[in-house]
């Protein structure tokens, strides 16, 4: 059942539809007056999370939907997002080891460290109908604007 | 995103402002690349960019890589608090030179 209060929203399988991902989550964020700061992580990390699932998710070059629900309260940020592509955890991909040397240190595999290390808590489920991602970012009292 | 290119000093001052995300950091990736073949001096001034994600990143590191391998210098300048947490989060403050502001970027030695 949709919560009073939540957002939801779909999307093409395209990075063409980012500025509006992110101007649903700026609009999100400033209904419900989150912290820019927390603001600013949960629309990065909600971007690689996105850019991950269109770049990686799907076997065809259908276009797809990816169907994203932002929900707040008091204590936290929820934010699930589903796709109906292959099977896809991209919480899989191997660790980037942020302390090595530049000659070691690779382009590829940041987005998922970024979502990781920005929010508190990142969960991958396989349903029936595809892959779902859910992304908690917790907010103390005191970070919410009064 | 805009990327504004000048002459300072020794220095090749790359002013990148706005938002670089997984849609225009192609463009960033391409203009590093070729500027990290023809420069070997490069002052990145952060101080308008209001977001950057692992994309981007990754262009940092390009150019990075290829100013090394020159064993040229690339600094980076007027990064916000939050942009500076990305960076930090990356590991890209232990591997880029990063100062508080343009004067203190060009003023530093060597």
């Amino acid at each position: 059942m949709k919560a009073e209060g939540d957002l939801e929203a779909r999307f093409a399988s395209s990075l063409a539809a980012l500025p509006r991902l992110h101007a649903v989550v700026d609009r999100f964020c400033r209904s419900r007056a989150i912290d820019p700061d927390i603001g600013f992580k949960i629309d990065l990390a909600l971007e690689e999370v996105f850019t991950n699932i269109v770049r990686y998710g799907f076997a065809d070059d259908r276009t797809h939907q990816i169907a994203v629900r932002l929900q707040c309260d008091r204590h936290r940020i929820r934010i699930q997002v589903d796709d109906d592509g292959r099977r896809f955890n991209p919480l899989l991909a191997p660790q980037v080891d942020t302390g090595a040397p530049l000659a070691e240190r690779r382009p590829g595999g940041l987005g998922i460290h970024l979502v990781r290390r920005l929010l508190d808590e990142v969960r991958y489920q396989r349903r029936k109908s595809g892959n779902r991602l859910i992304l908690i970012k917790r907010l103390a009292e005191e970070e919410k604007r009064t | 995103m805009n990327i504004r290119e000048d002459k300072v000093g020794s220095f090749t001052l790359l002013a990148v402002s706005g938002r670089v995300d997984s849609l225009n950091s192609e463009t960033l990736k391409d203009y590093l690349q070729e500027l990290g073949k023809r420069e070997s001096r490069v002052l990145v001034d952060c101080s308008a960019l209001e977001y950057i994600g692992s994309a981007g990143l990754g262009a940092l590191l390009i150019l990075l890589k290829l100013i090394r391998k020159q064993e040229g210098t690339l600094r980076l300048c007027g990064l916000s608090p939050r942009i500076a947490e990305v960076f930090a989060i990356a590991g890209f403050d232990k591997l880029f030179p990063i100062f508080l502001d343009l004067d203190s970027a060009l003023s530093a030695g060597a």
